[in-house]
C-alpha cells in the first residue's frame, strides 16, 4: 500500500487522530490545517476523491460541500471506522476498480459504489465481492433491478421467498438489516438500502 | 288490552270534554238572554209586552170606533210608542198602531195627522170590504172582522147601547137594561178565557183587568211612564174623556189562542192569528228554553265526568296527541283556520249586523272557542317547531341573501324596507289626485295635503340618508374585505377611508392593528431565527471537539496491552461520549422543530406499516429487553399523511422510552385504532419508576423520575412532540398511577 491520504482540518487533535487511525490501516498521511480552501485547489489540478468533514450536519450543507467537488461528504461528530471504511472505499475505486469498472458496464448494474453481476449473481462494493446468501442475493437483485422503487414488504416477501407473506415486515426486515451490515458503510445510516417508513424498501439511487 | 283500554279512556276523555263543553257553550249565553228577555214568560203569552200592547190598541180602536159613530175612521183612543211590536199580515192589529213622534199623546176622535197612515195601512181591506159589501160603513165591517175572531171576545156599549159583540147570548136587550151586565158570565164555558179587561164599567174610565181569577194591578202608582205595561186611559196623566167616558168596552182572551179560517168568497180568511202567534211564540220559546236547559245540564255533568272517572290524564294525552296531529299541518293554514275564520265570522257578523244573534245563539261563540282552543293547543305542543310552507322560500332567499356581499347585502334590505314606504306614498298620492278631481275642498283634503307634503319630505330625507347608508355600506364592505386580508396574513396593506366617513375611525384602528401585527410577528421570526441560530452555532461548536473526544476514544480502543481498569474506564468514556453525541444531536432537532423550522416531506403513508416497520427495525431492542411487547394493528391500511422519517423517529423515541423506565417483566401495548376519522396509536406501559401525574413530560429534559440519571436525556419524548406536530399530528402523554400512555393522532386520509 503506498496511497497517501491527505488530511485537512482546522482542529489539530483531530487531523491527529484520523492520520493515526490511517497509519494503522497502513496509509501515508500528510497533513494540513486549511480545509476551506484546500478542495477547491486540489479540484482545479487532480481528480482526487475527497473526502469532506464538517460540522455542519444539514443537508443543505452536504449538497453545498458536494457541488464544490467533494466526492463524500462525513458530518461531525463521526465515528473513526465509518471515516476509515470511506477512506476505503474510495481509494479503492479510484485507482483499483477503474478497468473493472469499464468492464462490467454490459454485464453489471451499475449503483454508486455497487455493482450487481447478473451473470455471476454476484454484488461487488468497491470491486470486492459481497458474501451474501442465496435469499440476500434475491433481495438485492430485485432492488437494485428497480434503483428508487418502493417495494412494501408483503411483495418483497411473495416474490423471494414465492409464497403468502405472513408476518413479512420483521422477516424482510432481518435481512435488510443483514444485507446493509455487509454493504453499507455505515449500517446505522444507510446510503443505499432505504426503509421508506410507512410504504416499504427500496434501493436508494446514487 | 293496556294500551286499548288507554286508547278508549283517551277518545271517552276527549269526546266527553268536547261534549261537554259544546252543550255549555252552545246554551249558556241563549239562556242567559232569554232570561234577561222581558218578553220571556215561559210559555205564557198574556204575561209579555206584546200582547199588553195588543190588548190596549184593541181597547183604543173599539172606544175610538163606539165614540167615531158610523163615520168612524179607524182612529183609535189611545196612544202608542214608536216601537211597537206588530205582526206582519195581521192588517186588523196594525189598524190602531200610530206613529207619535213623542211622549204621550192623547187624541180623541182622531187627529187629523194620523189618519193618512191609518187609510194607508187598511186601505186594503176597505177595498176588500167595499167590493164585497159596499154599503157596510167602515165601522160596521170592521167590528164585523173582529166578531170572527174568537180568540179575543169582545163587547162595545157606547151611551148605554151594545154597539158590538161577539159574546153568545149577550144581546142588545139585555144590555140595555139600564144596569151593566156582567160581560164574564156571557164566556162559553168549553173555552177557557182566562183574561178580562173592562173598560169604563163603572163609569169611572178605569180599566180592570182579571186574569186567572184575580185583578191585575194596571196602573201602579197611577203615571203613565216608561215603565207602564198598559196603554189604556185611566192614569192621572192619561184620562178618559169627553165621549169616551160613554163607552164600554170588554175584553177576554183566550188561554189558548187558535187560528180562525173562514171562506171569504173564492179565499179564505184567517183571523185571531196575531194572538196565535204569540202564544204559539212563547210555547216554542219555553220548550227551547227547557231543551236548552236539559242540554247544559248534560254538558255540566259530562265535564263533571272526567274529574269523577279520574279521566283527566287521559284527557291531556288527548290533547297532547291533538296537538302532535296539529303539528303536521303547516302553519299558515293553522293561522287561517284558527285566528283567521273566528275574526273573519265576527267581522263579518258586524257588517251585517248578525253579530248579536250569531253569539246569542251560542253557535258563533263555540265556533270561536273551539278553534281558538284547537289554536292554543297547537301554539301550547309545537313552539318552535311549525311546519312552514313559507320556510323554504324564506330560507332560499336568505341564502341567496347570505351569497351576496356584505355591503350589497345592506343596500338590499335597505331597500327592502323602504319599498314598503314608497307604496304606501304612491297610494296617498293616488287617493289625493282622486279627491283633487272631485275638487272637494275641506278639512280633510287639506290634512291630506299637510301629510302629503310630510311624506314626500320624509322621502327626501331618507334618500339622502339611504344615500348615506349606502356609502357607508360600502365602507363597511371594504373594512370587512381588510379584516379578512388581515386574517389571511396580508398585514402589510393599508385601508384608507375619504376623512369624512363614519367608519374611518375604525379603518385606522384596524390599519394600527395589522401594522403592530406585523411588527410583533416579525420580531417573532427574528428572535426565533436568532434562538435556531444559536442553538445551532453551540452545536456546532460542540460538535468538532465532540469529534476529537470520539476519535481518541477510538485510537485508545485499539491500543493494546493496557492494564484491565483502564480498558474499563475508555469503555465509559466511550459510552458518555455517544451519549452527548446523540443529545447535542437532539437538542438541535429540538429547537428547530420547536421554532417551526424543522423541514417535513409529508406523504401518504400507511400508519400500521410504519409501525410494524419500526417494531421491526427495534427487533433486537426490545428482545434484548425484559418485556413482552403486545401490539394490536389492523392489517389493513390506515393512511395517514405525514412524514415517514420523523415519524419513525417518533414511534423509535416512545417505544425506546417505554423499553427504557417500564417495570422489569411488565408488558408494553402498542395499539392503532380508528375512530371518527382519526387514527391513533398508543403506546401504554408500567412505569417502573413512581411517577409524578402533574409532570409534563413532553417538557424538554423532564425525566418521569427525577432523582437518576440512567442514560436518558429527557428530550426523547420532546423531540416525539415536536415532531408529531411538525408532520400535523397530535401527542398526548397520560400517567395514571403507574400507566404511562403516549398517544399519537392522526386524520386517516380517504
Amino acid at each position: 500500500m503506498n496511497e497517501c491520504v491527505l488530511v485537512v482540518d482546522d482542529d489539530r487533535e483531530i487531523v491527529k487522530a484520523i492520520a493515526l487511525l490511517l497509519e494503522k490501516e497502513g496509509y501515508q498521511v500528510l497533513k494540513a490545517y486549511d480545509g476551506l480552501s484546500a478542495v477547491m485547489k486540489i479540484r482545479e489540478r487532480k481528480n482526487l476523491p475527497i473526502i469532506v468533514l464538517s460540522a455542519k450536519s444539514e443537508e443543505t450543507d452536504k449538497i453545498l460541500g458536494l457541488s464544490m467537488g467533494a466526492d463524500d461528504y462525513v458530518a461531525k461528530p463521526f465515528s473513526p471506522q465509518e471515516l476509515v471504511a470511506r477512506v476505503k472505499s474510495h481509494l479503492r475505486r479510484y485507482t483499483i476498480l477503474g478497468d473493472i469498472h469499464a468492464e462490467s458496464m454490459d454485464d453489471g448494474i451499475q449503483n454508486g459504489r455497487l455493482c450487481y453481476r447478473i451473470s455471476e449473481r454476484t454484488l461487488y462494493a468497491d470491486g470486492e465481492p459481497v458474501k451474501l446468501t442465496a435469499t440476500e442475493t434475491k433481495i438485492v437483485e430485485l432492488l437494485i433491478r428497480n434503483p428508487g422503487r418502493i417495494f412494501p414488504a408483503e411483495e418483497i416477501y411473495s416474490r423471494v421467498w414465492g409464497e403468502e407473506a405472513f408476518s413479512a415486515e420483521n422477516t424482510v426486515m432481518v435481512h435488510i438489516r443483514r444485507i446493509r451490515e455487509k454493504i453499507e458503510l455505515n449500517p446505522k445510516k444507510p446510503e443505499y438500502l432505504k426503509v421508506v417508513w410507512g410504504i416499504g424498501y427500496k434501493m436508494e439511487k446514487v | 288490552m293496556g294500551t286499548r283500554w288507554k286508547k278508549f279512556r283517551i277518545i271517552v276523555s276527549f269526546t266527553a270534554f268536547f261534549l261537554g263543553i259544546t252543550l255549555l257553550l252552545m246554551n249558556v249565553i241563549p239562556i242567559l238572554c232569554l232570561t234577561a228577555e222581558m218578553d220571556f214568560q215561559a210559555g205564557d203569552y198574556q204575561k209579555t209586552e206584546v200582547f199588553a200592547d195588543y190588548m190596549s190598541e184593541r181597547l183604543g180602536t173599539l172606544i175610538g170606533a163606539a165614540v167615531g159613530g158610523e163615520n168612524w175612521d179607524g182612529s183609535s183612543y189611545g196612544f202608542s210608542d214608536t216601537d211597537t211590536y206588530s205582526y206582519e199580515g195581521d192588517v186588523s192589529s196594525e189598524a190602531g198602531s200610530f206613529d207619535f213622534s213623542d211622549g204621550i199623546r192623547s187624541s180623541f176622535g182622531g187627529a187629523e195627522e194620523n189618519t193618512v197612515d191609518l187609510s194607508e195601512v187598511t186601505s186594503s181591506e176597505e177595498e176588500a170590504s167595499d167590493s164585497s159589501n159596499g154599503t157596510e160603513s167602515y165601522r160596521d165591517s170592521y167590528l164585523k172582522d173582529l166578531e170572527g175572531d174568537s180568540n179575543v171576545l169582545f163587547a162595545v156599549m157606547y151611551q148605554g147601547k151594545l154597539l158590538s159583540t161577539n159574546l153568545e147570548g149577550l144581546t142588545a136587550q139585555k144590555a140595555e137594561k139600564g144596569n151593566m151586565p156582567d160581560f164574564a158570565s156571557y164566556l162559553p164555558e168549553e173555552v177557557s178565557y182566562n183574561f178580562t179587561l173592562c173598560y169604563n164599567a163603572k163609569g169611572d174610565g178605569k180599566v180592570e183587568i182579571i186574569k186567572d181569577g184575580t185583578p191585575l194591578d194596571v196602573y201602579g202608582n197611577g203615571i203613565y211612564g216608561r215603565n207602564s205595561h198598559w196603554q189604556v186611559p185611566g192614569y192621572e196623566n192619561f184620562e178618559a174623556e169627553g165621549d169616551a167616558r160613554e163607552a164600554v168596552v170588554f175584553l177576554a182572551a183566550a188561554a189558548e189562542p187558535k187560528l180562525y179560517i173562514e171562506s171569504y168568497g173564492q179565499g179564505t180568511i184567517q183571523r185571531g192569528g196575531t194572538l196565535y202567534n204569540m202564544y204559539e211564540d212563547q210555547v216554542e220559546q219555553s220548550g227551547m228554553f227547557q231543551l236548552r236547559i236539559y242540554a247544559a245540564c248534560v254538558g255540566v255533568l259530562l265535564l263533571l265526568l272526567l274529574p269523577i272517572l279520574h279521566l283527566r290524564d287521559s284527557l291531556g294525552e288527548a290533547k297532547k296527541w291533538i296537538g302532535c296531529q296539529l303539528g303536521e299541518l303547516w302553519i299558515e293554514v293553522k293561522a287561517l283556520i284558527f285566528w283567521g275564520l273566528p275574526v273573519l265570522l265576527m267581522f263579518v257578523g258586524f257588517l251585517t249586523g248578525s253579530f248579536w244573534s250569531l253569539f246569542s245563539q251560542g253557535t258563533g261563540l263555540t265556533l270561536c272557542f273551539w278553534l281558538f282552543y284547537f289554536g292554543f293547543l297547537d301554539r301550547t305542543y309545537n313552539k318552535g317547531r311549525q311546519r312552514s310552507l313559507l320556510r323554504p322560500f324564506r330560507e332560499s332567499l336568505q341564502t341567496r341573501d347570505l351569497e351576496l356581499p356584505l355591503q350589497k347585502r345592506l343596500v338590499r334590505r335597505q331597500w327592502l324596507a323602504f319599498a314598503p314606504c314608497l307604496l304606501l306614498l304612491a297610494v296617498l298620492v293616488w287617493f289625493f289626485l282622486l279627491l283633487w278631481d272631485a275638487m272637494y275642498w275641506d278639512a280633510v283634503v287639506l290634512l291630506l295635503l299637510l301629510l302629503l307634503v310630510c311624506a314626500v319630505l320624509a322621502l327626501g330625507f331618507s334618500l339622502e340618508y339611504l344615500k348615506r347608508n349606502r356609502r357607508m355600506a360600502e365602507d363597511i364592505g371594504l373594512l370587512t374585505d381588510r379584516i379578512a386580508e388581515v386574517r389571511a396574513g396580508e398585514l402589510s396593506d393599508y385601508l384608507e377611508l375619504p376623512e369624512d366617513t363614519d367608519l374611518r375611525e375604525a379603518a385606522e384602528n384596524l390599519n394600527e392593528i395589522s401594522q403592530g401585527m406585523e411588527k410583533a410577528l416579525e420580531e417573532r421570526t427574528k428572535s426565533e431565527r436568532m434562538k435556531v441560530e444559536l442553538v445551532a452555532n453551540v452545536s456546532h461548536d460542540l460538535k468538532t471537539p465532540l469529534t476529537s473526544i470520539v476519535s481518541y476514544i477510538d485510537l485508545l480502543e485499539q491500543e493494546k496491552n493496557l492494564p484491565e481498569h483502564v480498558k474499563d474506564y475508555i469503555r465509559i468514556l466511550g459510552e458518555k461520549s455517544e451519549r452527548l453525541k446523540n443529545m447535542v444531536q437532539d437538542v438541535f432537532e429540538v429547537s428547530k422543530a420547536a421554532s417551526g423550522q424543522l423541514p417535513v416531506h409529508l406523504e401518504e403513508l400507511d400508519f400500521g406499516k410504519l409501525l410494524r416497520q419500526t417494531l421491526a427495525d427495534m427487533n433486537i431492542q426490545i428482545e434484548k429487553s425484559e418485556l413482552t411487547l403486545r401490539t394490536t394493528i389492523p392489517e389493513e391500511p390506515v393512511l395517514i399523511q405525514a412524514d415517514g422519517q420523523r415519524l419513525y423517529r417518533v414511534f423509535q423515541n416512545l417505544i425506546q422510552n417505554a423499553l427504557q423506565y417500564s417495570l422489569k417483566g411488565s408488558r408494553v401495548y402498542l395499539t392503532l385504532t380508528t375512530q371518527d376519522g382519526k387514527a391513533c396509536a398508543s403506546v401504554k406501559n408500567i412505569s417502573a419508576a413512581e411517577l409524578d401525574t402533574n409532570t409534563d413530560f413532553t417538557e424538554r429534559f423532564v425525566r418521569g423520575d427525577t432523582s437518576r440519571s440512567d442514560g436518558g436525556n429527557g428530550l426523547g419524548l420532546s423531540i416525539a412532540k415536536s415532531f408529531t406536530e411538525a408532520c400535523g399530528g397530535e401527542l398526548q402523554v397520560k400517567a395514571e398511577a403507574d400507566l404511562f400512555v403516549a398517544s399519537v393522532t392522526f386524520p386517516v386520509k380517504n
